[in-house]
């Protein structure tokens, strides 16, 4: 994206949150693009809320909890605004300071509403850490064209791995393993 | 798993439920075994909390939210119950009742992964991860699993890292990355 369309996009971002979250403890707003940050997808982008909070873990949790009690529905009407933006957006609310004594940071995460959850029919979440090396390879399968966001690149792998021969082979041994295991 | 050992994790999940959430309005506690629920993974559990919630999907929503600011530190509680447990275990909180029609909205639900290494644990190479949700059909979830009963992957997540390792090993990847890298580096000449 162009830095001018990104200057732009902040700006109106950072007025969005002002408008719609009156006096909230927000520390900072920031806008973030592929390269950023390792979350955010090519062609994506993150807008990410830091809410300003004690540093204390369990502190921060309670002071977090308000901020969402006080505006869940101002944020969810934030979202459903975003998704009418020609691109992905991804909306993230946490909080400041550390992650430190073994409580990580709070997080929540709105992820686009793609015609809504119930239009998933049959679809099943599976959730995957990778590591640098995993996401690049996603990330140029998009680059290159081949997958529109990284869940389609990971669906587009699997198709590869189910075309292989010795994959068919692998199938039929595990289907005679689990067969044989429901005869014990 | 063996079913004295299941009905004994059941059984303690039923408990420690009644004893963290009393009178919360759970309409329906279940333990789920792989083949159960298409989101169970080969060698994982998932422990549910099905909420009593009116249909309306905005009463819904709000009772759902009352739900997690009364309960959220127990629901937390419970999920450091469940991280001693030798097997691996999903939590949800899930609103009841028959979700709205097509194109409705199913849930809301809250999820919590466990905090030990497991589904979503730390990846092979120990360094910096990002996590990445996908929505896979029935067949996708069939490949990976047929991967986790072959022995090849130990979950859902790394049968995901090792079909990608097995892409970037064939010689076209290679090709196609350095082409990857050269639009890149055009773009930003742009």
């Amino acid at each position: 994206m162009e830095e001018a369309e990104l200057t732009r996009i902040r700006e109106q971002f950072t007025r969005e949150v002002g408008e719609r979250f009156p006096g909230a403890p927000i520390e900072r707003i920031e806008v973030l693009q592929y390269g950023d940050d390792p979350e955010v997808e090519p062609g994506e982008l993150l807008a990410k809320v830091i809410i300003a909070a004690p540093a204390d873990g369990t502190d921060r949790r309670q002071a977090f909890e308000a901020f969402h009690e006080e505006y869940g529905t101002a944020l969810r009407d934030f979202r459903t605004e975003l998704n009418k933006l020609p691109f992905r957006v991804i909306l993230q609310f946490t909080t400041t300071g550390e992650p430190g004594d073994g409580t990580a940071k709070p997080v929540i995460r709105v992820a686009h509403g793609r015609g809504g959850p119930g239009a998933d029919g049959g679809l099943t979440p599976v959730m995957a850490r990778l590591g640098a090396e995993d996401l690049e390879t996603l990330d140029t399968l998009i680059t290159a064209g081949i997958a529109t966001s990284r869940a389609d690149a990971v669906r587009w792998a699997l198709t590869r791995i189910r075309e292989r021969p010795a994959f068919d082979q692998l199938r039929a041994h595990t289907r005679e393993i689990e067969n044989l295991k429901s005869q014990f | 798993m063996e079913e004295a050992e299941f009905e004994r994790i059941r059984d303690q999940f039923v408990r420690d439920v009644g004893e963290r959430f009393p009178d919360a309005p759970i309409s329906r506690i279940e333990v789920l075994e792989y083949g159960d629920d298409p989101e169970v993974e080969p060698g994982q559990l998932m422990a549910r909390l099905v909420i009593d919630v009116p249909a309306d999907p905005p009463e819904r929503m709000r009772a759902f939210e009352s739900f997690h600011r009364q309960y959220g530190e127990a629901f937390h509680d419970l999920r450091r119950e469940l991280d001693r447990l030798a097997v691996p275990v999903l939590l949800q909180a899930v609103a009841g009742g028959e979700p709205p029609g097509p194109g409705g909205a199913i849930g809301p639900r809250l999820q919590l992964f466990g905090g030990g290494p497991g589904a979503c644990g730390p990846g092979p190479d120990g360094g910096e991860l990002t996590p990445v949700m996908a929505r896979l059909s029935r067949e996708d979830v069939a490949t990976l699993d047929t991967l986790i009963t072959a022995g090849v992957a130990s979950s859902r997540a790394d049968a995901v890292r090792w079909a990608l390792a097995r892409i970037r090993q064939r010689p076209a990847f290679e090709q196609l990355s350095a082409h990857a890298h050269e639009i890149e580096s055009l773009r930003s000449q742009l």
